[in-house]
């Protein structure tokens, strides 16, 4: 009997020491949720003003369009892969890489931003070109090299399409797979999606200026930016996605841990109480033959 | 009173500034303009350098990265990476980055044309910020 209690004891113990763990492991993905968030919040009036600033331009060079612009018929994709770091958060990297099979492994190859994403393209044999390791809430510089990476790749015509997939993030439940096509830019967007279009007092607004040194030109100089930006609004958004998926996986283990400490408990009671029970009885039934 | 222009600067880590000012002066590609409120709109691109605003009386220096400016009669919005004021520069600090930098781009060979080029451009604004801490001691 002793035996017993006391493996259920230790089992107790063990499972309240999880549950503490994944505890602060919850409480830490809320706070890097919300500080991804934050960031991608932030950068919304930089992305908002080079849209309109973009979208305004576009419509005054007509001359030749600029070659991140060009469509061309696509023999290589280059993907960029956005996993994670850690693993703990859920089926959000296995969702995400799920949307892998859909590109041809002979024409697609891979830049991947996160650990998992780099073990995941290894162990299925797709053709990696680099990875860039990326914090928690990388800052604006740390995508630089990634976005210059991509563009490089793309002018000189090594790959005719840049695909970025990662998990964008709808709410603290919800988070999607998405690929969002980033080269050629056909259409401006913002963090994936559509930009809404403007109405024509903002048109008329931005057609009056002039342009220093030129429009073609401010407009080759602006585009490295707009990806740039696009790119650092889908990685923002994919780590707050993996912050709210752990944190959800993580009150799940918390919850589950919880519920497992009360059986534990109360079989353990039940344990304690046979034992007296049958103890009590063992004393009456000697008193009864003493007596 | 009127005669002021609205002033911001925005960056990917937010609106870094949003005041109204008598003047700014900025490092454009095509040499350096002076903005006073009234200005004609023009949208310009910016490189490395100082820019100096003036507001109610005030002079302020300030190191900037690559950028646009976007100019209208009231209002100045400047779009760019980097913005340091002139007292938040670590000379020091700078100077060091320039010299590991030069000493990078010195054995260029084992780097590829990317790291060269993302080098480079960190040198030019290091050595911007580094120009207008020098010029603004006295």
């Amino acid at each position: 009997m002793g035996n017993n209690t006391r493996d259920i004891r230790r089992r107790i113990k063990s499972v309240r020491n999880t549950a503490q763990i994944t505890k602060a492991m919850q409480m830490i993905a809320a706070a890097k949720m919300r500080k991804a968030q934050q960031r991608a919040l932030d950068a919304r009036p930089y992305a908002q003003m080079l849209n309109r600033i973009l979208v305004s331009i576009s419509k005054h060079t007509e001359d030749e369009l600029h070659p991140l612009l060009q469509a061309r018929p696509v023999k290589r994709t280059l993907v960029v892969l956005v996993g994670t770091d850690k693993g703990l958060c859920g089926g959000l990297n296995t969702n995400l890489f799920r949307e892998v099979q859909q590109f041809d492994a002979a024409s697609t190859d891979f830049v991947a931003v996160g650990r998992k994403a780099v073990d995941f393209l290894a162990r299925t044999k797709r053709s990696l070109l680099a990875d860039f390791p990326m914090r928690d809430t990388p800052d604006y510089a740390e995508i630089k090299p990634v976005a210059h990476f991509i563009m490089d790749r793309f002018l000189a015509d090594e790959a005719d399409r840049v695909v970025v997939l990662y998990t964008d993030f709808v709410n603290t439940l919800t988070q999607v797979p998405s690929a969002h096509e980033l080269l050629p830019i056909t259409e401006f967007h913002m963090g994936g999606k559509p930009v809404e279009q403007k109405g024509d007092a903002a048109e008329e607004e931005m057609s009056v200026f002039k342009y220093e040194p030129s429009a073609g030109e401010v407009l080759g100089a602006l585009l490295p930016f707009y990806v740039g930006n696009e790119l650092y609004t889908m990685i923002l958004n994919a780590r707050a996605s993996e912050q709210s998926a752990r944190m959800v996986a993580m009150k799940n283990a918390t919850d589950n841990a919880n519920t497992l400490i009360k059986d534990l408990t109360l079989e353990y009671n039940k344990i304690r109480q046979a034992a007296i029970t049958t103890e009590i009885l063992e004393i009456s039934t000697a008193q009864m033959t003493m007596g | 009173m009127a005669n002021k222009i609205h002033f911001e600067i925005v960056s990917p880590s937010g609106v870094s500034r949003s005041l109204d000012v008598d003047m700014v002066v900025l490092p454009t590609t095509s040499g350096e303009i002076g903005v006073l409120p009234n200005h004609e709109p023009i949208m310009t691109m910016l490189e490395p350098g100082e820019m100096v605003v003036t507001a109610d009386g005030r002079t302020e220096y300030c190191a900037i990265g690559e950028g646009f400016a976007q100019i209208t009669p009231g209002r100045l919005s400047i779009l760019t990476e980097m913005v340091v004021k002139v007292g938040d520069i670590d000379e020091d600090s700078v100077a060091k980055a320039i010299e590991r930098a030069q000493a990078a781009l010195a054995n260029a060979a084992h780097l590829s044309d990317e790291e060269a080029a993302s080098l480079e451009g960190g040198l030019k604004r290091n050595i911007a910020m580094l120009g207008v801490k020098r010029r603004r001691r006295a």
